[in-house]
């Protein structure tokens, strides 16, 4: 082109052709064919880099990221009280990389994390072999746990790289690490090396359970990826869980991190805290009498506990026995499940049955089992008919024993029948000729109608998974049958879960207010601002505030002398309570075995209700009885003994009942006998006096010590001050009276507990001081009724 | 002290003498001229009678000094500044990148980053020396026995690799201890010197457009058809069949070490050289149709198994992402990312291990990424340049043998440089073929220099000066 030598100069733009041969034309072609695969270059980079770059773009950034998860803290559960029920705190899940561990370190590592972690060896050194990249344990460390592997696995020690041929012929570099150093290698001294390969641990986080297995069956647990799985952890998932944070890296193709300030931090945003309805105290002492009762009864198929707010629909204590461990889930507490499993040789089946006993005992009974309730539904019934006017309080009944309805006979659990009796009596006595009647006089359609009123139709609407759907409650239709209507009247053929009965049980005790039952009182976020705060919901007012106390009044008189539910009776509270026991007739249809739910609802005080408490056992095997007002109703009176102190509920005593009470007994030694007597009687005691002596020198009960008031304050006047022995009889199996004969009769004093002591119902059940025993006369000794013999 | 006056008037001043290092030395020696050749002009040179002292070792050695210190000062001796700051610049431009490229790899396969960069500036830098020292040496030089030794002796190399033991399971490294080297670098050279020799001593022929013999021959010379196949086949005589002769066998050995990439290459300098010398165009054309069919053959029929499987990840690189198709993918990946203006000088991502030796082949993938179109087509300009450059520095060398070795060097890089980036850019199948300047690779750099030495010496002994 600028081939411009020459001697002549070419004109302009003819000039670059000068001097060029043939050569020179070739190469202008060839530079012709450069310029256009240039640009065939260019217009394909164009298109690489800027028209269609996004395919390609997003892969690759999508390969070169990396994303690590900020795990959000789950939010911790309150009791009532503020009492941390269940906390998050940080755990490490132990990964291990069967490929990667070295087979001199094998057998350490496997026993290391058996002894650390108190697992299986055998478990361990299964998964070290695994056919898989990773393995992970099924344990998660604590912060001792984890410090202590990790002292195991990094260590000081001397590194060497090694250069190796692999299979493809390639070299590649590996690092080799001594614990001691060795001067004939060139080592490298590295402090915190990580001289155990192929295992990780990995930050998370697990829940930790100040109270053991308190409230498991309404709390539920969390599962291995920190997800509720059931109760309260399940329902309010969404709330605790939070929403986990973010590191977005740049990493390389092998997964490594790359040296690139390239780093997004997306903060977690942690779990809102529950505050619950329900009181650690509470919960316990129900769950304390329960777990006994489960054991006591040999009950078959769980027992269940509610105390409720009968106000405002707050559960303060639900528990369902057999329960479990949440911390640790999967193991099966129940022995006889366990020894079931044992016995099955099929490993197929073997897992299903470790499964069924898993969810068995995961399941809260309390909302999620439907149950005939039997007689706990009589007041129900009773509210109704009374609501509509169809009897009164003066109204009358006989009860021959049996009630022919439809051509079928019906028979009143007493033989003979009950004879007249008015509507209290009826409930008193639990009668179902009474019950039947008044269903009869309701008729289908307005027994249907308080049914679905009292929300048996429905589920509660509580703020917990697993409430049993619709279906086991009775369907209009079916009560056109008059057996039907008559059996429902008292309870039978038909199902609701236990939630149901005592929210409706409250609703009939409360004034007739339907409350909706709740168990989570506050949504909490985590800078302490309360979210959502639960008020109490009127569903409706099913009955009337007049009907109601009626019901309340009936209550208290089963509670009371006579009544079926007299067990349940604690001096000084105004207990309304009804029994129940109600046959499993699917069962017995299926099986031909008998099978009874014992149940006993209860609410306190009567005059103004503040708590209902629902316990049932299914399937309780007691030789004694299967009846609620035998087995069940102790474990109230028990539960309740603890739990109305602790609420503060008022105590009104009969004058009868105060004479029973304790007093605490005045010291009267070195008085004079006037002096004494006149102290003693000022307090309400009684005296007798033994010796001719001027002057008290000794006194049983002591002074400062307490002994009921209608007790007798033995005083000695002798000189050595000692009074008299006496021998403890044998009250067991003895009657009220007969008890307060012997006791007299040996000058020792009697305090009462239990029930039964007023009526004649009732008999001595236990003495606190053994049978035979020497001891000085005046000594209270306690005796425990009940009161036996009771059907309902 | 008294100064004597005197009337004498001062002396006049005698012309300065020279000093030695400003004698002018003279390589170009005016070659006969063709009937289509502007005569070269004898106006910027001067000859100088060699004296005896030139002749003796060590005053070649000091002429040879001379003249490298000349470069840049004296206009006869100096090369052709352009063309040596391009070659400078893709120089350090393709260190600073390979840099860039290598060191995570290196980083990850070795431990340390440098690694690969250290070898190739030490190259660099002997390949700098050695491209001054042989640009010193006047290139047609070569003509002779110089072109049939070289020829032979690659000849021998490219026989004795297939007796060596395979590198990466192909036969075209020699080992030789401290490093490895490719006979079929040398070979390509030998080609370039034995093509450009061959068209030298036979241009004439190889240029006819008269052909005495017709004048005895009625029959063809009456028939324009048979006058064009007789033409065809007199040129066939001289311009086809030596090359097929001397050369053939060579891509032979190529072919079966087995080097593809190299075949191509070589076969495309080769082409050139013919081209530009005179082979008969419609012979270009039937190769070119040969070429089409055999590339119809291969992509859409599947009769060749290697390179089928080849094409097959080609045409899709997705069917077998993480294997063969990786690189491909990968590599595109990389020029995606780039965009416009890159994503900044060594923050490519994409060299982190997923693509598979970036200092390599696909070095220009990296530098899409890193530096975005812009930069990368500044760097396609560069070689543009260089290749314009080295055509015209060629040309204006009056001696067809220098102008002939100057198309082909140059002829080799830039289609080394366009093939490649084809390559990486999806737009041919995966060869296996460097970047020059840029790949990693010392005793290639080296070979690069040393040619590039022959064209530096190409523009200095051109009494043509380019504008």
């Amino acid at each position: 082109m600028d081939n411009n030598s020459g001697k002549g100069r070419f004109p302009g733009f003819l000039r670059k052709y000068r001097g060029l041969d043939h050569m020179g034309k070739n190469v202008t072609i060839l530079k012709a064919v450069v310029v256009v695969c240039v640009l065939a270059i260019f217009y394909n980079l164009l298109k690489l880099m800027i028209w269609d770059s996004d395919e390609y773009k997003q892969a690759a950034v999508s390969q070169q990221l990396k994303t690590e998860t900020l795990a959000a803290d789950r939010g911790t559960i309150y009791d009532a009280n503020g009492e941390k029920l269940v906390q998050s705190a940080a755990a490490w899940v132990i990964n291990l990389y069967p490929a990667q561990i070295k087979e001199n370190q094998r057998e350490e590592l496997c026993q290391k994390l058996a002894e650390v972690l108190d697992l299986d060896y055998d478990y361990i050194k299964g998964r070290s072999n695994m056919n898989t990249v990773s393995a992970r344990l099924s344990v998660k460390a604590d912060k001792e746990q984890k410090d202590l592997l990790q002292d195991f696995i990094y260590r000081t020690c001397y590194v060497r790289k090694v250069k190796k041929v692999g299979e493809d012929g390639k070299s590649y570099y590996e690092e080799e690490a001594y614990l001691e150093d060795d001067p004939s290698m060139e080592l490298k001294k590295v402090e915190h090396y990580k001289y155990i390969k192929g295992i990780s641990l990995d930050a998370d986080s697990k829940r930790y359970y100040y109270h053991g297995s308190l409230a498991s069956t309404v709390l539920g647990f969390t599962n291995f990826e920190n997800v509720g799985s059931e109760g309260l952890e399940s329902y309010y998932n969404n709330e605790l869980k939070g929403v986990d944070g973010k590191i977005i890296k740049a990493q390389n193709s092998k997964g490594g991190e790359m040296p690139f300030d390239y780093e997004t931090v997306i903060d977690p945003i942690n779990g809102n805290s529950l505050e619950l309805t329900i009181d650690a105290n509470i919960q316990s002492v129900l769950e304390k009498y329960l777990r006994q009762a489960y054991v006591d009864n040999n009950v078959e198929n769980r027992a269940v506990g509610i105390i409720m707010n009968v106000k405002t629909g707050a559960i303060l204590g639900m528990a369902t026995m057999n329960d479990f461990d949440p911390a640790d889930y999967l193991t099966i507490r129940d022995p006889a499940a366990l020894q079931e499993i044992a016995e099955i040789e099929d490993p197929d089946k073997k897992k299903d049955a470790i499964n069924t006993a898993r969810q068995h005992q995961w399941r809260n009974k309390a909302v999620s089992d439907a149950y005939e309730p039997g007689s706990v539904f009589k007041p129900i019934t009773m509210s109704a008919a009374l609501e509509e006017g169809l009897t009164d309080m003066n109204d009358t009944f006989n009860c021959p024993g049996y009630k022919v309805v439809g051509g079928r006979t019906i028979h009143c659990h007493k033989a003979g029948g009950h004879g007249t009796e008015t509507l209290t009596q009826g409930m008193m006595n639990s009668c179902n000729p009474v019950l039947m009647t008044l269903g009869e006089r309701l008729g289908a359609a307005n027994f249907y109608k308080y049914f679905t009123a009292y929300g048996l139709t429905n589920g509660t609407g509580i703020d917990l998974p697993g409430e049993a759907p619709g279906g086991s409650y009775h369907k209009e239709a079916d009560l056109a049958k008059p057996q039907e209507l008559a059996t429902s009247s008292f309870g039978q053929t038909f199902t609701v879960t236990p939630i149901q009965m005592i929210t409706a049980f409250a609703a009939a005790t409360n004034g007739g207010y339907l409350m909706q039952p709740y168990v989570v009182q506050k949504v909490i976020d985590p800078n302490g601002n309360i979210v959502k705060s639960h008020e109490p919901v009127v569903k409706r007012q099913v009955i009337s505030a007049e009907t109601s106390k009626n019901i309340d009044m009936m209550l208290e008189a089963t509670a009371g002398v006579g009544g079926t539910a007299h067990n349940v009776y604690i001096s000084g509270y105004r207990i309304g309570a009804k029994t129940g026991t109600s046959e499993k007739i699917a069962t017995l249809a299926t099986t031909g075995e008998r099978k009874y739910v014992a149940s006993m609802g209860a609410v306190v005080p009567v005059d103004d209700p503040e708590i209902a408490i629902l316990i049932l056992f299914d399937e309780p095997n007691n030789p004694r009885s299967h009846g609620g007002g035998t087995i069940v109703a102790p474990v109230v009176r028990n539960v309740l003994a603890e739990v109305l102190p602790y609420l503060g509920i008022d105590t009104i005593y009969s004058e009868n009942d105060a004479r029973l009470m304790d007093t605490l007994v005045p010291n009267a030694v070195g008085k004079t006998v006037e002096e004494a007597t006149e102290m003693m009687e000022a307090k309400g005691l009684q005296v007798r006096v033994i010796g001719e002596g001027g002057s008290v020198t000794g006194q049983i009960p002591a002074g400062g010590k307490s002994a009921p008031k209608s007790s007798t304050i033995v005083f000695t006047t002798t000189s050595d001050g000692e009074v008299p022995m006496t021998t403890v009889p044998d009250l067991v199996g003895l009657s009220p009276t007969q008890v307060a004969y012997a006791v007299k009769n040996r000058n020792l004093n009697i305090r009462y507990s239990g029930t039964g002591y007023e009526s004649s119902s009732g008999v001595a059940k236990s003495q606190d001081i053994p049978v035979g025993s020497r001891v000085e006369q005046g000594t209270v000794v306690t005796v425990e009724f009940s009161v036996a013999g009771i059907t309902d | 002290m008294e100064r004597i006056s005197t009337d004498r008037p001062p002396e006049p001043r005698r012309p300065k003498k020279r000093r030695s290092s400003e004698r002018r030395v003279d390589y170009y020696e005016p070659q006969a001229m063709y009937r289509d050749e502007v005569a070269p002009g004898r106006r910027h040179t001067r000859r100088r009678n060699a004296s005896r002292e030139d002749k003796t070792f060590w005053g070649k050695i000091r002429n040879a000094w001379r003249t490298m210190t000349g470069v840049f000062s004296n206009r006869r001796l100096a090369f052709d500044k352009p063309l040596f700051i391009i070659i400078i610049l893709l120089l350090v431009v393709g260190l600073v990148m390979m840099y860039s490229a290598s060191y995570a790899y290196a980083f990850y396969k070795t431990g340390d980053s440098l690694f690969y960069i250290k070898k190739q500036i030490a190259f660099a830098i002997a390949g700098v020396i050695l491209m001054f020292a042989v640009s010193t040496i006047p290139p047609h030089h070569f003509k002779g026995k110089w072109t049939n030794g070289l020829l032979l002796i690659s000849y021998g190399l490219l026989i004795l690799v297939l007796f060596l033991p395979r590198i990466q399971g192909v036969r075209r490294w020699i080992n030789l201890g401290f490093t490895t080297f490719q006979p079929s670098e040398i070979a390509k050279f030998a080609a370039i010197l034995w093509c450009a020799m061959y068209i030298t001593n036979h241009y004439k022929e190889m240029n006819l457009t008269s052909y005495p013999d017709l004048e005895t021959k009625a029959r063809i010379n009456k028939n324009k058809v048979r006058k064009w196949f007789y033409a065809m086949g007199q040129n066939f005589k001289v311009a086809v069949l030596p090359f097929l002769v001397f050369l053939g066998p060579m891509l032979g050995l190529i072919v079966i070490e087995p080097h593809l990439s190299c075949t191509i290459l070589v076969v495309l300098i080769i082409g050139t050289q013919m081209f530009v010398g005179g082979t008969k165009k419609a012979y270009f054309g039937i190769l070119g149709a040969l070429a089409v069919i055999a590339g119809y053959l291969v992509i859409y029929t599947d009769i060749v198994p290697y390179g089928g499987s080849r094409i097959k990840v080609w045409k899709d690189p997705f069917v077998d992402k993480l294997g063969d198709g990786w690189q491909n993918i990968q590599s595109l990946y990389a020029i995606s990312s780039g965009g416009l203006f890159g994503v900044g000088m060594g923050n490519s991502k994409q060299k982190y291990l997923y693509i598979s030796e970036p200092q390599n082949d696909f070095i220009f993938a990296v530098i899409c990424e890193e530096l975005g179109l812009i930069g990368a087509m500044l760097i396609i300009l560069m070689f543009v340049f260089f290749v314009w450059r080295g055509f015209t520095v060629s040309l204006a060398n009056p001696d067809r043998f220098c102008r002939l070795v100057g198309i082909g060097i140059t002829s080799q890089i830039g289609f080394q440089m366009i093939l490649n980036i084809c390559v990486v850019t999806k737009m041919v199948p995966n060869t296996g073929i460097s970047l020059p300047f840029f790949s990693y690779g010392g005793t290639s750099l080296m070979m690069l220099l040393t040619e590039i030495g022959v064209l530096l010496a190409i523009s200095r002994t051109s009494p043509n000066k380019v504008v």
